[in-house]
């Protein structure tokens, strides 16, 4: 079976692309809190190294892990390694983490998983919360794509696309796990959203009561980010800042909240990137930011220079949201 | 006091009844456990009379069971004739009594209910350093006497105060008989006094280790050394918390593969609580529960020791009967999600040892294996390892680098379906009679030859 970084160029999922941007301009503010130099990046960079590009470039991070699973294609990996201070650790994630030393300096922690949430992933969670630093962030990326029944075979039992969707979601994470009012929903993506969202923050709750059960210095969990996005199957991403007392006010200065898509609480800031020619895009580049806020006046842009742009005004306003975000993509020759 | 309350018509009557006490008292524990507890007093009494706790070597705690009586015999510290009237025979603790600092019984209600759960006439011969007694008691008759009096009685002219006894004559003698239905068969099962031999040998692993002699029917337990792997190749993972009055320390490694022996110790002031655990009570929930993934032969050379130290005894996150973990209680449940992290490290190991064993991976090949084998063959005491914290880190370390697993990338796998005429044929043209061989023959003919 190959790898998910076989089947798809990571480079070319616009809406991840723009995730990665809006979170890289959020970390900036960790500066506040310490040197982002400080800082250590653990992410899963496969054989791209997207994200690790764009913290190293951006952020000036140098100590930088990326966690891959598949030791096989070590030489591989090995040799799309786009800097020297790309440290690579094979095996799986709920083994290596535990040895990362999470409690001796700050990281950002992105568990940029390509499957659907499983019972491993809650270790991971577990492991970082009971763990990390004070003022390290926490993401974590999930397929929440619904489940469809397999092709029947002739002489099997009828079984519903409910039925089916629960027992496979059970079977990924247990029957513990999966909150009592969630049982009875039919797992379409929508509600496979919400209870993996839901699961999510149980696990880091637990976690961090267990924690901060018998220490004086009690640590807290701030949602920053819940994306959605779907560049082929539905993707969410949540996370957040632990922080303690002593980091409080540092925190509010961050003022995080005035980024537009930041999300503290259960409602998702879904990411969709219109599909746009370069003319477009350069065109619209050249009316934003709009100081009419993208507003409409009986159906027709405030703003006379988007107005004439001939792109549905629906994917404008998508554009608008995204536009300092939104990838370049050209064929080029190198 | 209870006629005064009769009269009193808005007074509901609540009087417990020696019967009802005794019943209540033996039901929940096992003759096993009893004399557990037994055991614990005596080596309390030990290590109170003990100047180094660390070198126990003159102390012996003697056990003898028959048909007819049941003896304990330590030379530890024996008890005050002041602690036995005011507190030892108390049904519960009272609060201004002091503890020996670090003990795991003190005449809590465990003794008492050891006493109704073995016989029902029981003798105590105490010589403290600066007085003596017996007593005893006879249960049945205790039991009739419904005046509400709840007292024993010193043996007449067997108590001594203020005297001056010789350290070396002090000690404690305990014998018991009217043995109940219970003793008496357990006590001529030779089933019995076998695992109770072993367990009592488990239990108290680290003061046999430090010379603590312990007899049962004169047979002197010996003790295994606890070990793990620490060398420069593998260092355990390490942690501590240490307040004024309570520490705990926790360290995870690997150790010689013997399948009985792998999981995880609980230690409560050197008294192993929980021995080689293999369920979720420590770690091994399963992928589905809050721990790691259920115990199975891949762990077998997992080892993590957990040791909880106390002055006050109360404070140790154990059950009442010493059984195993007070699962409710914060303290444990901080301690155990260290636990899952530290097991989770080594398994980073021992999950990496079994890829690289996968089929199709030669021996040579192995090197991680080779390697850790090799460390594996010269295990050292965790009483020694712990001596030199210093040198661990709250990660576990392994030469990662020797990590050779098969190259599946790089191998091409051909299967296909012939004939069995045709592969008879070929069978015996080459003079192989292996399917795989062949396979791989007639493919470098091929290749030989065309290519």
């Amino acid at each position: 079976m190959s790898s998910s970084f076989e089947k798809i160029n990571y480079s070319l999922r616009p809406n991840k692309g723009i995730e990665r941007k809006m979170m890289c301009e959020a970390f900036n503010r960790l500066a506040l809190l310490d040197h982002l130099s400080n800082y250590r990046y653990i992410g899963m960079g496969s054989a791209y190294f997207a994200d690790f590009i764009l913290f190293h470039k951006n952020l000036g991070i140098k100590d930088l892990v990326s966690i891959e699973k598949e030791e096989a294609k070590k030489a591989r990996f090995e040799f799309n390694k786009p800097f020297s201070c790309i440290d690579i650790k094979y095996g799986n994630s709920s083994t290596i983490l535990p040895n990362l030393e999470l409690e001796k300096k700050k990281n950002i922690v992105w568990l940029d998983y390509d499957d659907k949430l499983s019972d491993f992933m809650f270790a991971d969670i577990d492991t970082f919360f009971a763990n990390s630093a004070t003022g390290s962030l926490f993401l974590l990326s999930v397929n929440v794509e619904e489940a469809y029944l397999p092709s029947k075979q002739d002489g099997e039992q009828k079984q519903s696309l409910k039925e089916y969707r629960l027992e496979e979601m059970l079977g990924r994470v247990g029957y513990e796990r999966l909150p009592n009012e969630f049982m009875d929903l039919n797992f379409n993506t929508k509600n496979r959203t919400m209870v993996s969202f839901e699961m999510v923050r149980r696990q880091i709750n637990t976690t961090l009561i267990t924690r901060n059960l018998s220490t004086e210095n009690k640590v807290y969990y701030k949602q920053l980010f819940n994306f959605i996005y779907s560049d082929n199957a539905t993707i969410l991403t949540v996370g957040g800042i632990l922080y303690d007392e002593s980091q409080k006010d540092k925190l509010n200065e961050m003022s995080f909240s005035n980024l537009d898509f930041i999300r503290e609480q259960d409602e998702a800031y879904r990411i969709s990137a219109p599909n746009l020619t370069l003319r477009e895009i350069k065109a619209l580049d050249k009316a934003l930011p709009d100081k009419h806020n993208i507003e409409t006046e009986r159906g027709k842009f405030k703003n006379k220079k988007l107005e004439e742009i001939p792109v549905i005004p629906s994917d404008i306003q998508s554009y608008a949201k995204v536009y300092r975000y939104y990838p370049n993509f050209a064929e080029a020759l190198i | 006091m209870s006629e005064e309350l009769n009269d009193d018509p808005t007074k509901v009557k609540a009087d417990p009844s020696k019967d009802f006490f005794i019943s209540m008292l033996v039901k929940d524990i096992t003759l096993r456990d009893a004399i557990g507890d037994l055991v614990d007093n005596a080596v309390d009494a030990i290590k109170a009379k003990a100047s180094n706790p660390e070198a126990l070597d003159d102390y012996e705690i003697s056990i003898n069971l028959d048909i007819d009586s049941f003896t304990i015999k330590d030379n530890g510290f024996g008890m005050e004739v002041d602690i036995a009237r005011k507190y030892a025979f108390n049904f519960g603790k009272s609060h201004e009594r002091k503890l020996t600092k670090k003990s795991i019984g003190q005449f809590g209600i465990g003794m008492k209910r050891a006493f109704f759960k073995l016989g029902s006439n029981i003798h105590i011969n105490s010589i403290a350093p600066s007085s003596q007694f017996e007593l005893t008691i006879d249960v049945n008759e205790w039991q009739k006497d419904t005046s509400n009096n709840w007292q024993f009685e010193f043996d007449a002219g067997k108590l001594k105060e203020n005297i001056l006894n010789n350290h070396s004559v002090t000690g404690l003698e305990l014998t018991i008989t009217k043995l109940s239905n219970d003793s008496k068969t357990s006590f001529v099962d030779k089933t019995f006094i076998d695992k109770l031999q072993k367990e009592i040998a488990l239990e108290h692993m680290l003061n046999i280790n430090k010379g603590l002699v312990i007899t049962i029917n004169g047979a002197k337990l010996s003790a295994n050394q606890i070990t793990l792997v620490n060398d420069d190749n593998i260092k355990p993972t390490y942690w501590e918390k240490t307040a004024q009055d309570e520490s705990v320390k926790i360290i995870a490694g690997i150790s010689a593969k013997d399948a009985d022996d792998g999981g995880w110790y609980i230690f409560c002031n050197n008294r192993l609580i929980v021995a080689k655990d293999q369920t979720a009570e420590t770690v091994w929930t399963g992928g589905k529960g809050d721990g790691v993934p259920k115990y199975h032969a891949q762990y077998h050379r997992f080892r993590g020791y957990t040791f909880f130290e106390a002055n006050d005894s109360s404070k140790l996150p154990w059950n009442t009967t010493k059984t195993g973990m007070d699962m409710d209680s914060p303290y444990y449940k901080e301690v155990r999600s260290k636990m899952i992290n530290m097991t989770r490290q080594v398994m980073d190991l021992l999950d990496k040892l079994k890829e690289e064993k996968e089929k199709g991976n030669p021996e040579d090949s192995q090197t991680l294996n080779k390697e850790v084998e090799r460390s594996l063959s010269s295990p050292k005491p965790v009483l020694e390892v712990l001596k030199e914290t210093i040198n661990l880190d709250s990660s576990f370390h392994y030469p990662i680098a020797l990590f050779n697993p098969i190259k599946k990338s790089k191998a091409v796998k051909i299967t296909y379906q012939i004939s069995p005429e045709r592969f008879e044929a070929v069978k015996q043209s080459i003079g192989e009679s292996n399917a795989n061989e062949i396979g791989l023959k007639t493919f470098d003919y091929y290749y030989n030859n065309e290519i």
